[in-house]
């Protein structure tokens, strides 16, 4: 999953995209509402972590001019004014939530979790192929009841194959949500991955989930 | 005794007019009773002219009653007394019948006066003098007989006295009635008239501290309370323009504090959330650090600036090496400065001395210099100097400061910096600080563009004019 940090403390900007980093999301970072606003419109976006007050142009503008050209990204709110009125203005201007400064990490990551399974609509946080359960509350996999570890990278890439199950996922896609802009962009990175995936979930399983689609992409599902 | 308006100004009309109406029942009645007894004299005297003529003399000098009987003087119920007594010696020369021997009183000189009469009742007297009329004009009247008859009329006043007791009864009673009648139209007249006070203190007692921003208004306002009207608006609105303002500086202090809180929090949990190498932790260590000698220094600040609004600050007076005050206020700044390639000349002379407070004057020149150097373009030039007219001048070559922000630049966290800086710098309070201290030291900061570019600030002394 791919999010942008729009926030212009630089201190707090630098750890939350350090802390989502390794959580497994891949992070654009900024300070700057214009540049935020360029970013989006070049990116999809999977969640914008956003930052009300910022120099040149402020994260309601921001908000407004993103739903208005469409955008569907999750947006959560970030404010150090905790009146109603604030938080109101922010969640009718398309926010899906907020949150009042200072927060607790672990809750920006809960929050962060819950608006991306709304976004994909897995609601209850479990997805299920064949005997295969991914957990994405508790970044966990089983398959045939059997815990899978997977790293941060990994587990990344199978939950976004996952949630378009069913789908062919083109490798544009994959890249533009799993790999930020501080990415090396060797397109092998993505092959590498797709067989260690391969190795841990397929291997000794005789109905394949990860299906290859020549000249098109992925597709992760129990059928062809 | 705090009374209502209302009683007030009811109570004194009132008032006013008991006296004009006791005014106006004395005048009546005074007419009254002198009419009064203007008949009843009347009578008497014509009584006792009736009386002077049954009254004559004989040739030898000797007086002589003849009572040729008079209704008035014989009704038993109320009887009218006579009494005439003749010279020489006074001798009783004649009684009214039912005096029988008594006597009735009488002055040294002829007048009305009152007095008991014989039968006990109250009775006004009638008492006039006569002469004799002396027919015969041939002989000398003789000296003892010169002196005038004297004639008392009396007749018992019950009557007149029961009539003016009425008349008094009368006009009290009236008086009552009408003042009474009175007070009632006076109280609403009062009270219709006091309407627009009403209405006026109803509408004051609506605003409170969540309703500053209305404003009384009250329909058909007489002119009088039209300025205490004005005025308490125009309270209202400063009122209101203060909290308002002070509702800003406690949301935006929240906001300077929450933000770095924010971000020492997100250091230190995502520092927390694995296993960090040594080098790792340090960085993460380092990193709060850098948050909480901000904050620290906001803090401080703030607590500044509280201290000068509660003019709890004592100002020194001592002589100050104004460059090596620069110097030392430059030196904190010199790495930041240097990576971003900026110059700074301090223009002062080394042996320039000044009169002033080191410690707040440091505080000015270091937030003056610190502003210099965030909003300054990299490679820029930051430099100092003192003129006649300017005591201090800080000049910039950074980006103009936009014209709307130039009047405000000195607020409480006015964001200055959303429409300056490209970099998310937090403007703070530097420069309110400045503000609030420069008085303290008899300057007056003023920031301008200059038409070349770049931006002085410079402090004027307070006896001095600013060109703009």
């Amino acid at each position: 999953m791919r999010v942008l940090v729009v926030e212009d403390y630089e201190p707090l900007a630098r750890s939350v995209a350090k802390g989502l980093r390794e959580a497994g999301y891949a992070v654009d970072v900024t300070g700057d509402g214009e540049e935020a606003l360029g970013f989006t419109e070049t990116n999809p976006y999977d969640a914008l972590v956003l930052d009300l007050m910022l120099p040149k142009v402020d994260g309601l503008t921001i908000l407004r001019k993103l739903r208005s050209r469409g955008d569907r990204a999750a947006v959560l709110l970030l404010t150090a004014r905790d009146r109603v009125a604030d938080r109101v203005a922010g969640l009718d201007a398309g926010a899906d939530d907020y949150l009042v400064k200072p927060f607790e990490f672990a809750e920006l990551l809960a929050r962060l979790r819950a608006l991306i399974r709304r976004r994909y609509q897995v609601p209850e946080g479990i997805i299920r192929a064949a005997d295969l359960e991914l957990d994405t509350t508790a970044r966990a996999v089983r398959r045939g009841g059997t815990a899978i570890a997977l790293s941060a990278r990994e587990y990344a890439l199978l939950e976004f194959l996952a949630l378009h199950k069913g789908q062919v996922v083109t490798r544009a896609e994959i890249w533009e949500h799993l790999y930020d802009f501080a990415s090396d962009p060797s397109s092998n990175v993505l092959d590498v991955y797709i067989g260690y995936l391969r190795k841990k979930i397929d291997h000794k399983h005789e109905l394949k989930l990860i299906h290859t689609r020549r000249g098109l992409g992925y597709l992760f599902g129990e059928s062809e | 005794m705090r009374r209502t308006l209302r009683f007030r100004l009811t109570v004194s009309v009132v008032a006013a007019l008991a006296i004009v109406f006791a005014g106006f029942s004395a005048l009546v009645y005074t007419g009254f009773a002198r009419a009064l007894w203007r008949a009843f004299d009347e009578r008497l005297a014509s009584e006792s002219a009736a009386l002077a003529k049954m009254v004559d003399e004989h040739s030898d000098f000797t007086f002589y009653f003849e009572y040729t009987g008079f209704a008035d003087f014989e009704d038993a119920r109320r009887p009218a007394y006579f009494q005439i007594w003749r010279p020489p010696k006074d001798k009783v020369l004649a009684r009214s019948p039912l005096l029988g021997q008594g006597d009735l009183p009488r002055r040294p000189a002829p007048t009305v006066f009152h007095d008991r009469l014989p039968d006990g009742r109250p009775g006004r007297y009638y008492q006039a003098a006569l002469v004799g009329r002396w027919h015969s004009k041939s002989r000398p009247i003789p000296p003892a007989l010169r002196s005038p008859l004297i004639i008392v009329v009396a007749r018992a006043t019950d009557e007149v006295d029961a009539r003016l007791v009425r008349m008094r009864v009368l006009l009290g009673s009236f008086g009552m009635v009408a003042l009474l009648g009175s007070a009632a139209v006076v109280a609403f007249v009062v009270s219709r008239g006091l309407r627009p006070a009403a209405a006026l203190g109803e509408a004051i007692s609506r605003i409170d501290g969540t309703r500053l921003g209305e404003r009384i208004t009250v329909a058909d306002l007489p002119r009088e309370l039209e300025p205490p009207v004005a005025k308490l608006n125009e309270t209202l609105a400063r009122l209101d323009e203060f909290f308002a303002r002070e509702r800003r500086f406690t949301a935006d202090v929240s906001h300077e504090l929450r933000t770095p809180l924010a971000g020492l929090r997100a250091i230190l949990e995502v520092g927390a959330s694995r296993e960090r190498t040594a080098e790792e932790s340090r960085a993460i260590l380092e990193d709060a650090m850098a948050v909480v000698r901000q904050m620290h220094g906001l803090v401080e600040n703030l607590l500044m600036l509280a201290r000068v609004d509660a003019r709890e600050m004592e100002v020194a007076q001592e002589p100050v090496a104004l460059w090596a005050l620069v110097e030392d206020c430059w030196r904190p700044l010199g790495p930041q400065a240097r990576a971003r390639r900026l110059t700074f000349t301090n223009r002062l002379s080394p042996d320039d001395t000044v009169t002033t407070d080191p410690d707040k004057l440091r505080i000015v020149v270091a937030n003056l210099l610190s502003n210099a150097v965030q909003y300054t373009e990299e490679g820029g030039r930051i430099e100092v100097q003192r003129s006649d007219e300017t005591w201090l001048d800080v000049y910039d070559s950074g980006p103009p400061i936009p014209a709307e922000a130039l009047p405000r630049l000195f607020e409480r966290f006015y964001r200055g910096d959303a429409a300056r800086s490209s970099a998310g710098v937090h403007c703070g309070i530097g420069l309110a600080l400045v503000d609030a201290l420069c008085p303290l030291l008899g300057l007056r900061p003023l920031a301008s563009n200059l038409p070349d570019g770049g931006v002085r600030f410079r402090l004027f002394s307070s006896g001095s004019h600013a060109d703009g």
